[in-house]
């Protein structure tokens, strides 16, 4: 938000893509196909997490 | 020596987290000399409360904090109730799916905020709450975290104290109204401070959906003045600080209740 995604897309996130798709240019499917990949994405981080992360002990 | 250096370590931790806090304060105060000059100055030259005043003469910051504090309070009001509601079954009712409940609610938190944004502007969109204070609200009322604090609250009740009640002929309703609600209530205080904090700064959520000026809460308003003022940073500045000196109250009155929250979270 501060940068705008510059300077040169430098800090063109794929989540401000879906912010800049959907809530700039009312592109909402592209938006929202976006934010669904960047979910699956965290979702597969954080099972990934859960798996290798796991305390041995409770 | 290990304490001192641990000491050192967090004094520097500090001054770097206060340090922007201060050179806004320093901005707003000063009336002379240029902000961007290099060395910093990082003691205000000839201070002067006329940047605030200015503040209050270009923009309408009462209706502003208006606005923010109908904002907040109904965020609050609704994040205590539904969470509560939300929580008690989780920590002591049985029933089927228990587990995949609380499973998909503790998912939500890896989900990205921007995520829900797109998900939350056409849910407000199609129920028609665009520029309304309930679009602005309605999202922010229900969280995996303060769910997670207040179960946790509730788990830490002692289950005699609801079998007495069962056996006085209590229904689960005056359970958890009469019994439940008032043994929590300092948990309740942390979710609704920790609440108050992050609906008062919330900036995203509320410029999406708002669009009528006079509608805007403090955070969003404020930055009226960059439009207003061109470059007057300083005037940007005193309006910045006034947006943050109630949560900096909030928080210098309430700082226990914070750090119960943190340590909800680390449990």
């Amino acid at each position: 938000m501060l940068t705008q995604g510059g300077p040169m897309n430098s800090t063109f996130t794929a989540l401000y893509y879906a912010y800049d798709q959907g809530l700039k240019h009312l592109k909402l499917p592209r938006a929202l196909a976006a934010s669904f990949i960047v979910s699956l994405i965290c979702i597969g981080i954080a099972l990934l997490c859960l798996r290798y992360l796991k305390p041995k002990h409770r | 020596m290990k304490k001192t250096a641990q000491y050192l370590l967090l004094a520097a931790i500090a001054l770097l987290c206060i340090f922007p806090f201060w050179w806004t304060l320093v901005t707003a105060l000063s009336t002379e000399g240029n902000i961007f000059s290099y060395p910093p100055t990082f003691w205000p030259k000839q201070p002067s409360l006329e940047n605030f005043v200015e503040v209050f003469r270009v923009i309408p910051i009462w209706a502003f904090l208006k606005n923010s504090v109908l904002i907040t309070a109904f965020t609050v009001l609704w994040k205590l109730v539904l969470c509560s509601m939300a929580a008690y079954p989780l920590a002591r009712l049985h029933f089927k799916g228990k587990k995949l409940v609380f499973g998909l609610i503790v998912a939500t938190m890896v989900l990205p905020s921007e995520v829900n944004f797109l998900v939350n502007f056409i849910t407000v969109t199609e129920l028609g709450l665009v520029d309304t204070y309930s679009g602005v609200i309605l999202p922010n009322v229900v969280n995996a975290v303060a769910i997670l604090l207040l179960k946790q609250a509730f788990e830490e009740v002692p289950q005699d104290l609801v079998d007495a009640a069962r056996v006085d002929g209590a229904s689960e309703w005056t359970i958890f109204t009469k019994i439940m609600l008032p043994l929590i209530a300092p948990w309740l205080a942390t979710v609704g401070i920790l609440t108050a904090v992050e609906a008062w700064n919330e900036y995203i959520w509320p410029s999406i959906v708002m669009s009528k000026p006079d509608e805007f809460p403090l955070s969003v308003g404020v930055l009226y003045l960059r439009g207003t003022f061109g470059s007057s940073t300083r005037v940007i500045a005193a309006g910045t600080i006034i947006t943050i000196v109630p949560t900096l109250a909030a928080f210098l009155f309430t700082q226990r209740y914070f750090m119960r929250g943190m340590d909800g979270a680390v449990k």
